[in-house]
């Protein structure tokens, strides 16, 4: 067989191919039930595209759903992540304010003017107890600005900086807790505590009692009711002085009121105090 | 949805979902496919792969694209059909697929003639030559005249050369004519 006779052939025009094609005419008995079969399969993968997507409820809602999920998850990191930046920041928002720091300079002039006129007191009057007492065993008193104790050397730019550092919540390690007290000294938030044992302990009161010289009497006393200002109640602080035994500060607190009340006659047994001479 | 309707239409409705649409088809094509299974293996599980046939036709309704004709993508459905068949029962393909040459086969792959009462004598001998013929040039002779499929779609399908084919259609076409002619 030549490739012509092949090519006619695949054209369809040969004899061969029409003989064939007579087979073809002949009807083709398929079983009945094969013919069901296929239909009905046929039938059910029609009619199963809508019903399975009106019996299938992820199909109907999972589009939904999943933009429903997206966006609650959407929502909820972006609450969480604001949460998460307020916290972050808050260290920034206790940083004090301009306000805050002037409001906290102004309390330490206050306080400064306070402490001031107590020490004032103590030089001006008992200068003789500050010597012995007060100050004979404490260490170099820690600065107080603006104070007769000490000068801060601290710029304002730094005490600024402190109190900023004061704000933040971090816990002061172990040399903090023992400078922690001077530093507030500085930014005159606490009065200076002169004993060092006590820093930790030490409060403003007991810290203005150590300023005015170890005192036996209350600062509340001092302060409030100042027996120093009427010579009777002076002269009576010192005869409870002389009468508890406490014969030298009987004696530097009746000089202090001799210098301050140069004419005051005073009672015998205080004039007779006078002579007794000094450890 | 006439009979102008083409194949590629009829298969996309029925994709779309109208059952009328593969009525049609599957009117238009059991014939030739329930002939192909017959005169390729015999009348026994000619229906069986008929049946095969169309179901997977239905279940790749969705996958049909107009890119291919209906014709190749229906005919290669119902040849790998046929593969399946012949690896069922024997694990292998017939020897005459994988001979070079058409003429080294020797083995006998004929089968049972799809022969009818009702048919000319003529017609009895062509199909009883066709059925004494390899299985790979009855393939191809059956797929050209049963399909109307051109060389390379039987190629295609077949996946093999186009000259394999060319050299399996002629050994075929030989074989029938010499026949036809010893009568």
């Amino acid at each position: 067989m030549n490739d012509d006779d092949l090519n006619e052939y695949l054209e369809g025009g040969s004899d061969l191919s029409s003989l064939y094609a007579e087979s073809k005419t002949a009807p083709v008995g398929t079983s009945e039930s094969i013919d069901q079969s296929i239909l009905a399969a046929a039938k059910r993968s029609v009619g199963s595209q809508p019903t399975s997507a009106k019996a299938s409820p992820i199909r109907r809602w999972g589009v939904p759903a999943s933009v429903a999920a997206t966006v609650l998850l959407s929502t909820t990191l972006y609450l969480t992540n604001q949460q998460e930046i307020e916290y972050s920041s808050q260290p920034e928002s206790y940083a004090p304010t301009e306000s805050a720091i002037n409001e906290a300079r102004k309390n330490t002039a206050d306080k400064r003017e306070a402490i001031t006129e107590t020490e004032s007191l103590s030089a001006d009057r008992i200068a003789p107890l500050e010597k012995k007492k007060a100050y004979a065993n404490s260490p170099a008193p820690a600065a107080i600005p603006g104070s007769v104790v000490g000068k801060s050397t601290m710029s304002s730019k730094e005490n600024t900086a402190q109190l900023r550092y004061q704000a933040a919540p971090t816990a002061p390690s172990r040399s903090d807790m023992t400078e922690t007290p001077k530093r507030q000294i500085q930014h005159g938030l606490i009065a200076p505590a002169v004993t060092p044992m006590k820093t930790q302990e030490v409060d403003e009161t007991e810290n203005l009692n150590q300023a005015s010289g170890r005192l036996e009497v209350p600062v509340e006393e001092q302060l409030s009711a100042d027996f120093r200002t009427s010579p009777k109640t002076w002269i009576s602080y010192i005869e409870s002085l002389l009468a508890s035994g406490d014969i030298p500060f009987a004696q530097d607190e009746l000089e202090a009121f001799i210098v301050r009340h140069p004419d005051f006659q005073l009672p015998a047994n205080l004039a007779q105090l006078t002579d007794i001479p000094r450890p | 949805m006439d009979a102008l309707t083409t194949d590629e239409s009829l298969m996309l409705e029925y994709a779309g979902g109208s059952y009328e649409a593969f009525e049609v088809l599957y009117t238009r094509h059991k014939s030739s496919v329930l002939r192909f299974y017959r005169r390729q293996i015999g009348t026994a599980a000619a229906e069986e792969l008929l049946h095969d046939a169309f179901m997977r036709l239905i279940n790749a309704r969705q996958r049909y694209t107009p890119s291919a004709t209906f014709r190749t993508y229906f005919w290669t459905i119902v040849r790998n059909v046929l593969i399946d068949h012949y690896r069922k029962l024997n694990r292998s393909l017939p020897e005459s697929y994988g001979a070079i040459d058409p003429e080294q086969s020797i083995a006998d792959e004929s089968v049972e003639p799809d022969v009818g009462a009702d048919q000319s004598r003529q017609i009895q001998k062509l199909l009883a030559i066709v059925s004494t013929l390899p299985s790979a040039q009855r393939e191809a002779f059956l797929l050209k005249e049963e399909a109307g499929l051109t060389l390379p779609e039987i190629a295609e399908i077949a996946q093999t050369s186009v000259d394999t084919i060319k050299s399996r259609l002629r050994y075929a076409v030989t074989k029938i004519r010499n026949g036809m002619e010893a009568i």
